[in-house]
């Protein structure tokens, strides 16, 4: 670093960009909204349909299954809603040179979700530090038909953001789990497919180069059915669109999904739900515990004996996603605060 | 959930996201066109690392995943205000005032193109190493290196500074 540099970096300290006013009360507005965390399992995939046949025999689930089902509480919610949900018993996994990859996938209704996951005990083997992070181009196949791919949302008949899903990234954030197995960069890639009937043998996904020009690994991809909780479903309709919560027989457990109907050429993408708490039947209001896997789902860790009476939902924040010149393009989020919707628990 | 320490994760995420929320908004602003837009990112910055803040050990990496969060957020956001068009822009265009001289540097930073505002930031304010700046773009280290070359010769000039001996 030359003398120029060094001497900017002091103005730099001293000449710093200014803050909008109140800029840091609502960051920590933003902050003490934040709901309650808790940590999750890597995805529990035999497990999650385990437990699934479980509960459509009746069993109860224990505090620490709790989080596992939750995992795919939306997926089964979806097959509550009349969508197909299908999963992966057992992801595939390999190594080669220095790197350990998983490969797992899912399908709910007519999209098919595959994701490849990379690791290494050391941080980013074989790559050149001038080339920008890549992925894997995915092409996955019914017998000798490939399925459409880079699907982002299953909007029928819309096209996908170019790239969504096709590219990769590499990063140096791993879990504790990870870390102590012990390796070092993680790299993630994840496509998704109109899904088309899965012949006996599975389907079969080709992995290529980022610019598809060699064909890396072939690999099975073979999906089972899953069984469906039996849950409340309450809906609410915004000016963006309609709202689904599905709420466990339990009380225990909440999700929530947007009707992605499209009209005038957008639709629901996506909902958020902060200040969430459930009701016990002691009076007491437990601070949802969002489940740490990306999912949203909104767990709740009350004591067995105080049975859950009501979920109420404080805020959501919505996302819709419009067509523009044939490629699907996300808006602007809406936050809905002060909601107090209250769900009773059946 | 407690930490040994007494803290707990959320207090600990509050505190962390307190003391890096300028540099996340520096980084979101240098990328973005306006403050309300850069404040929005770094709400949907702070929302994304919550739900990932489990995954994340290394709290020694913490300030770069929360400005790698935040790129990516402001990224978001500048392709949905890409079909707003400012009048403020309008008003850069066609008076000519970005060849101005100024005395302060943030200013001047502003008046970079897109591409090098960030790596400037990064850079200059956030005192981070060009690797780890390329993986916070996502862009190899060669292109932070010339965005950041030809940064400082455009900087020379809008601060009406001598080259470098």
């Amino acid at each position: 670093m030359n003398g120029w540099d060094e001497a900017l970096k002091v103005r730099a300290r001293r000449e710093d960009c200014p803050l909008p006013q109140g800029f840091e009360e609502r960051i920590q507005k933003e902050l003490d909204r934040l709901p309650v965390q808790t940590r999750q399992q890597k995805r529990p995939l035999g497990r999650a349909l385990w437990l699934a046949a479980c509960l459509a025999a009746g069993l109860c689930l224990t505090a620490a299954a709790a989080a596992l089902t939750a995992r795919w509480f939306p997926g089964v919610g979806a097959v509550k809603s009349g969508t197909a949900v299908w999963l992966m018993e057992e992801p595939v996994e390999w190594i080669q040179d220095e790197w350990t990859y998983r490969l797992e996938a899912e399908r709910q209704g007519d999209v098919i979700r595959v994701h490849l996951d990379q690791y290494s005990t050391e941080v980013l083997p074989g790559r050149d530090d001038e080339e920008p992070d890549c992925g894997y181009q995915m092409k996955l196949f019914a017998g000798d038909q490939e399925l459409e791919a880079g699907l982002e949302d299953p909007l029928e008949g819309w096209e996908s953001v170019p790239d969504i899903g096709t590219k990769g990234c590499y990063t140096s954030f791993l879990s504790e789990d990870e870390l102590e197995q012990g390796f070092r960069a993680l790299g993630s890639t994840g496509t998704s497919f109109r899904a088309a009937e899965q012949p006996e043998e599975g389907y079969t996904l080709r992995i290529y180069t980022y610019d598809g020009g060699t064909l890396l690994w072939e690999k099975p991809v073979r999906l089972a059915t899953v069984q469906a909780l039996d849950m409340t479903e309450t809906s609410r309709t915004f000016e963006e669109g309609t709202v689904t919560a599905l709420v466990s027989q339990d009380g225990r457990l909440l999700d929530l999904y947007p009707d992605r109907t499209v009209e005038d050429d957008s639709a629901l993408a996506s909902v958020y739900a902060t200040d969430v708490v459930f009701i016990g039947a002691s009076g007491e209001r437990y601070p949802a515990q969002m489940l740490s896997d990306g999912t949203g789902a909104l767990a709740c860790n009350a004591p067995q004996e105080d049975a859950i009476t009501a979920v109420e939902i404080g805020s959501l924040r919505l996302t819709k996603v419009y067509l523009d010149n044939g490629v699907q393009q996300e808006d602007v989020p809406v936050t809905y605060r002060d909601l107090n919707w209250v769900i009773p628990v059946a | 959930m407690e930490l040994a320490g007494g803290i707990s994760p959320r207090e600990e995420f509050a505190a962390l996201v307190t003391e890096h929320s300028r540099s996340m908004f520096r980084a979101a602003r240098s990328l973005l066109n306006c403050d309300a837009d850069a404040e929005d990112a770094v709400s949907e910055a702070i929302l994304r690392a919550w739900r990932k803040w489990g995954q994340l050990r290394d709290r020694d990496a913490a300030r770069a995943w929360l400005l790698k969060i935040t790129v990516n957020c402001a990224y978001e956001q500048r392709r949905k205000a890409a079909r707003v068009l400012y009048t403020d822009q309008v008003e850069g265009v066609a008076g000519g005032a970005e060849d101005q001289p100024v005395s302060h540097l943030w200013e001047a930073v502003l008046r970079l193109p897109d591409d090098q505002r960030a790596a400037v930031t990064l850079y200059y304010y956030e005192d981070l190493p060009v690797k780890e700046i390329a993986r916070i773009l996502g862009v190899a280290k060669g292109t932070v290196k010339s965005r950041l070359g030809r940064a400082r010769q455009r900087l020379k000039q809008l601060l009406r500074e001598e080259e470098e001996p």
